[in-house]
């Protein structure tokens, strides 16, 4: 990044800059030291919960980084919720119905889904559904007299807590696009994931057992089924989750969405190191979070996979 | 009669084309009797004990046939009154107990699974019923063993419960698909041994799958020989096993070693067994047998009967 970007001086002083000046700034900023120095001072200041200033506003990176989480967060738990909910449904359908149209339909469009380009996605929902049917607005969280005051940041959260039920809806107009961008991805993934687990599952002896039961296909296909096909689409929700709280960056910039990914591409086009430092080492820090969660919610799921407790 | 199948002809829709799996069959069970079905894999043991439960795979169909069970004919009733029988009436159990239980499930659910669903007990009372079963079927300790989860317990214990679930609901048949084959030689006369208590305790009668022979002499009242798909020889344990009057069954006799013969090769039948598609419409056996004439591949074999055998040979001696 140091290498490929251009220098932050010119673009923080203006391209009027003396040469001076520029030394002086850069002095400041630490920049003129030989780049391990760099790294190892920056890691410190990280270490003791300092990610430094912004280049442009000179506020500090997290103070940044806070006011925009809620945004991302936000947009990240709708996406999974309608991925989740969509992919797991249709996946345990085209399971259940192998070869018949409602798995071929279901199959190719997961194929569309994951093949195509997110922000073109959002693009052509915008046009659609904003552009000719003016059903929701196209960019942007709320309209900005319903913005809730204080709060934590989570609109719908604080509108809902409030009780501001107008202003609820207008947050989640607003928000209907962009989770639908964000999920599509997510939901072709999940979708391929549960019908394949599925599958394997529906061949298994004990789905055999269950029918013996005299169990209708509700039950062994709800109960003794999913659970077992669970395992592996847990584990694609949670990597998704994790990949979606740090890949809403095009979905963010289509939709105006003032989040984190929008605001980390606003920084890279202006070199700001500090803030795009901490978002990097932040979406690695979720991603790794997201898979420890993952590797945990194992042992709740399935009994054969139990960690060792104390001197075990 | 408890069970009657009646001409059962079975098929399943391959890439290839359409499949019959078993063609023809017809045997019945008495109320406690224990009838065996022997033959090789690819027989069509477990086809006609799937066609008899209503739980062929999708692509699999009964085509022609009946099968009477108290009268009822399993095969015009609706999947709703299949289930109602299923697990209720007539249970079944298989030849993994390794994979024949879901892993993520306590044994305990599963056999309480099985009670509530088919009687009206509350939990307390399916919980004791449960416990007095795991009791017969000889699991020791069962208060713990009810937490277990499968992958806890060995493969006999295994099959043990697997029994509890059958006869959970006092069925009146049991269906046993190789009970015994994947487990180990003493656990399998203990499973043998368990089955055999059930029908004296029961009363029911049991199906009991198997291509081994040493099984068939240790449990069964009745044997019925398949091959191909249709079966070739049917009698009483005795007759079949010291006087066998199908030249295929007297193979299988012949294959099994015994202490008292000192010849250094075990006997085998020539030959393959042909694959469904290609059975021939005369004696299926014609083409590995010593016994086979011109005769033998003009037509089916009918079916011989006497008293209490049946054989499909014309080469049978059945006055002998």
């Amino acid at each position: 990044m140091r290498v490929f970007s251009p220098d932050p001086s010119i673009i923080v002083l203006g391209q009027h800059a003396t040469t001076e000046k520029i030394n002086a700034w850069r002095t400041a900023m630490g920049l003129d030291k030989p780049i391990i120095t760099q790294y190892i001072d920056y890691m410190t200041a990280v270490l003791h919960g300092d990610f430094g200033l912004s280049y442009f506003t000179n506020t500090p990176v997290t103070a940044e980084l806070l006011a925009r989480l809620p945004a991302t967060i936000e947009l990240a738990v709708l996406a999974i919720i309608i991925a989740a909910t969509v992919g797991i449904f249709f996946g345990v359908l085209s399971a259940v119905k192998k070869n018949s149209w409602i798995d071929g339909l279901t199959m190719t469009t997961a194929l569309i889904g994951v093949s195509m380009p997110v922000f073109w996605l959002g693009m052509i929902l915008i046009i659609i559904f904003s552009g000719y049917f003016h059903l929701v607005p196209s960019g942007g969280r709320i309209d900005t007299l319903m913005r809730p005051m204080g709060g934590t940041g989570f609109y719908l959260w604080d509108t809902l807590s409030i009780g501001d039920f107008e202003a609820f809806f207008n947050a989640l107009q607003h928000a209907a696009l962009p989770a639908i961008t964000l999920a599509g991805y997510s939901m072709a993934i999940i979708t391929r994931m549960t019908r394949s687990s599925m599958l394997d599952v529906l061949h298994q002896d004990y789905i055999r057992t269950a029918r013996a039961k005299g169990l209708s296909p509700v039950q062994v296909i709800g109960r003794h089924a999913f659970r077992n096909a669970l395992l592996p689409i847990v584990t694609v929700v949670g990597l998704q989750f994790g990949s979606l709280l740090s890949g809403a960056v095009l979905t963010e910039t289509v939709f105006a969405w003032p989040g984190i990914g929008a605001y980390s591409v606003e920084c890279i086009l202006r070199s700001d190191f500090p803030v795009i430092q901490a978002v990097v080492l932040i979406v690695a820090t979720v991603f790794v979070l997201m898979n420890l969660i993952v590797d945990l919610l194992y042992a709740a799921l399935d009994p054969r996979v139990k960690y060792a407790t104390g001197e075990a | 009669m408890l069970l009657e199948v009646e001409h059962l002809t079975t098929e399943f829709t391959t890439r290839r084309g359409k499949v019959q799996a078993i063609r023809d069959v017809s045997f019945s069970i008495d109320k406690g009797e224990i009838l065996a079905l022997v033959g090789e894999s690819g027989s069509g043991k477990s086809v006609t004990s799937l066609s008899i439960m209503g739980l062929l795979s999708s692509n699999g169909k009964v085509v022609n046939g009946h099968i009477n069970f108290n009268g009822q004919d399993l095969t015009a009733m609706s999947e709703k009154q299949l289930r109602h029988i299923r697990g209720n009436r007539i249970s079944m159990i298989f030849q993994e107990p390794m994979t024949s239980l879901n892993p993520v499930f306590t044994v305990g659910d599963q056999i309480m699974e099985s009670i509530l669903h088919h009687t009206k007990l509350s939990k307390k009372e399916a919980y004791e019923k449960m416990i007095a079963l795991l009791e017969t079927v000889g699991i020791p300790n069962p208060t713990k063993r009810v937490k277990d989860y499968p992958h806890q317990l060995s493969g006999g214990m295994r099959q043990r419960i697997m029994i509890a679930i059958a006869m959970s609901c006092e069925p009146e048949l049991l269906i046993a698909d190789e009970p015994t084959t994947a487990l180990d030689v003493t656990i399998q006369a203990q499973i043998l041994d368990l089955i055999y208590r059930m029908r004296e305790q029961f009363n029911i009668s049991v199906l009991l799958i198997t291509h081994d022979l040493g099984v068939v002499a240790e449990a069964a009242d009745r044997v019925a020989v398949m091959y191909c798909g249709r079966i070739v020889e049917e009698g009483t344990t005795k007759e079949i096993l010291t006087d066998p009057r199908h030249p295929y069954t007297l193979g299988l006799l012949k294959s099994i070693p015994r202490l008292d013969d000192i010849s250094e090769r075990l006997y085998m039948i020539p030959g393959m067994v042909p694959p469904p598609e290609e059975v021939p419409p005369y004696c299926a056996f014609a083409d590995r047998c010593d016994r086979c004439t011109d005769e033998c591949r003009r037509d089916l074999p009918p079916l011989i009967t006497t008293e209490s055998r049946k054989v499909r040979c014309i080469h049978a001696n059945m006055g002998k």
